[in-house]
């Protein structure tokens, strides 16, 4: 498996980015998983603190971490357009650049704390571009997040918290509108799988979701086990994702091993 | 533009080791680019050609690819005694870069080498080594190695060249390049473009001569010989041929 540190001018963004990228050295036509990290990480923060490359080694899958600056990968109230950058010029670039599958069905993307909220906020916007989202510990209730900040201020990305609807910011509320809209015309093929650890304090976070896109009829799973908000917990989160995507079905020896087999079953 | 550092594990050298990419910014889907592998000199690596030349903005102006990899002290030869970087840039880090990237043409003749001094005297051995996977060669300040004067004199630099080459005379082993030329041409298989350059100032350049007459006195290979009264074995003139390269095989 190769390793590489990209630089591109993203348009998006209007500004040049990095990503780290996870690819085997086959002959291509590989499974994407984009890997999103939480707050204060960056590209970065996989590789240096999970062992994520370790995970992916032998498999069918790059692995693709851009950064999102605090920013929630979403098209900021007063900032840059995130996610615009995320579904489509990254995309877009990777399956140039590199020997991707451009199928949907080969298009993964998951994330930890920001970047589960990140991950399932693009897959419910895009759910003809990805097959599985996958979120860990997520920041999945912006509004409680907004009414908390705890020294992240969070005004610039989404505006007051009125303005939340407006761009469809908030995930409860964007699965409403939808039910709303006519339900049978959403499209529900993509996957959700929602992971949280017991120890993690913002655990309801993550229940009150799948609750929601259970009851909205979304293709949902949740998957609690021991652990808190911390690098041990996503650690086992992505190696279970990884054998998960690559359809191995390795037995892990986890607390959580019997919940992921059976999802791969 | 897009500038990757890419680190591959390599099978030939059983280790990890690292290369830039330069990609142009706006690539159709499905669109190969012309690609050129530029090899550094000694004392260089994976960066040199990035940081001493618009490398950058050519790619950007003329949309193709450049990879630059690394070999260390190893002149891009399998060593005598030591790692196998001959194998690792004219074998496995092709088929890694053509598999890995579908934006990149695997065709010989979208594919160059170009390189100077150390690397001048490589890329003229992996066109000479593999010449069924690229088109055309741009060597500058390139002498053949087996010319080179070699006093074993148990300085730091006569133990490198015997890891390096081993003692004796190479003129007849696979590090000759002429030894090399003259199977290509025995084998009477395609030959690549040559295109070689050395500055006027150059402190090898009767070296550089040697390979001039020996290219001259063949002509199965087509071949093309620049020098620049002015510049000696240095960037400005790297520089400058690299640009020249560009023309001469029609990137630029």
């Amino acid at each position: 498996m190769a390793w590489l540190t990209v630089n591109f001018d993203s348009k998006a963004l209007n500004m040049p980015v990095m990503l780290d990228v996870l690819i085997p050295q086959g002959r291509g036509g590989y499974k994407q998983l984009y890997l999103l990290h939480g707050a204060g990480g960056d590209h970065t923060s996989w590789l240096t603190k999970s062992r994520a490359a370790d995970y992916a080694e032998g498999k069918n899958i790059a692995v693709i971490m851009p950064s999102g600056n605090n920013k929630c990968y979403v098209n900021n109230r007063y900032g840059k357009d995130y996610f615009t950058f995320l579904t489509e010029e990254l995309v877009e670039k990777c399956e140039t650049w590199f020997s991707l599958s451009d199928k949907k069905e080969d298009r993964y993307i998951g994330g930890m704390s920001m970047g589960g909220y990140g991950a399932v906020h693009a897959a419910l916007k895009r759910p003809d571009l990805y097959s599985t989202a996958f979120s860990y510990s997520g920041l999945l209730d912006i509004s409680e997040r907004f009414a908390r900040p705890q020294g992240l201020d969070l005004s610039p990305v989404f505006g007051k918290e009125e303005e939340f609807s407006t761009q469809d910011y908030d995930l409860f509320d964007f699965i409403n509108k939808m039910q709303q809209k006519n339900s049978e015309n959403v499209d529900k093929t993509t996957e959700f799988i929602l992971t949280c650890g017991l120890q993690d304090k913002r655990i309801n976070m993550t229940t009150k979701l799948y609750r929601s896109m259970q009851e909205a009829g979304y293709r949902v799973s949740y998957i609690e086990g021991q652990g808190n908000h911390d690098w041990d917990y996503w650690d086992r989160c992505i190696h279970n994702t990884l054998e998960y995507i690559s359809g191995k079905n390795k037995f892990i020896e986890d607390e959580e091993a019997s919940d992921w087999r059976k999802l791969c079953q | 533009m897009s500038v990757m550092n890419l680190n591959v594990f390599s099978m030939a050298l059983r280790y990890n080791i690292d290369c830039t990419v330069v990609l142009p910014e706006n690539i159709k889907k499905d669109e190969k680019l012309k690609c050129i592998w530029l090899y550094h000199g000694g004392s260089g690596d994976h960066t040199a050609w990035l940081y001493h030349t618009p490398l950058v903005e050519y790619v950007e102006e003329k949309k193709f690819a450049a990879i630059l990899p690394n070999s260390h002290e190893g002149c891009f030869v399998n060593m005598n005694i030591g790692d196998k970087f001959g194998s690792f840039v004219g074998k496995e880090l092709p088929s890694i870069i053509w598999n890995m990237f579908s934006c990149i043409s695997s065709e010989r003749k979208d594919n160059y080498i170009a390189g100077f001094s150390n690397g001048g005297y490589g890329c003229l051995h992996t066109a000479l080594m593999y010449p069924q996977r690229f088109a055309g060669v741009g060597a500058f300040s390139a002498g053949d190695k087996a010319d080179s004067d070699f006093p074993n004199d148990n300085s730091k630099k006569a133990k490198a060249k015997l890891q390096l080459f081993g003692e004796g005379d190479l003129h007849k082993t696979e590090y000759g390049l002429t030894y090399l030329a003259d199977r290509l041409i025995a084998e009477n298989v395609e030959k690549p473009v040559i295109y070689h350059a050395c500055g006027g100032k150059d402190p090898w350049l009767d070296k550089n001569h040697i390979v001039r007459d020996y290219f001259l006195n063949h002509n199965e290979y087509q071949y093309t010989y620049d020098e620049i009264p002015e510049l000696g074995h240095e960037w400005s003139f790297w520089k400058e041929e690299l640009l020249r390269y560009l023309k001469f095989v029609g990137i630029f």
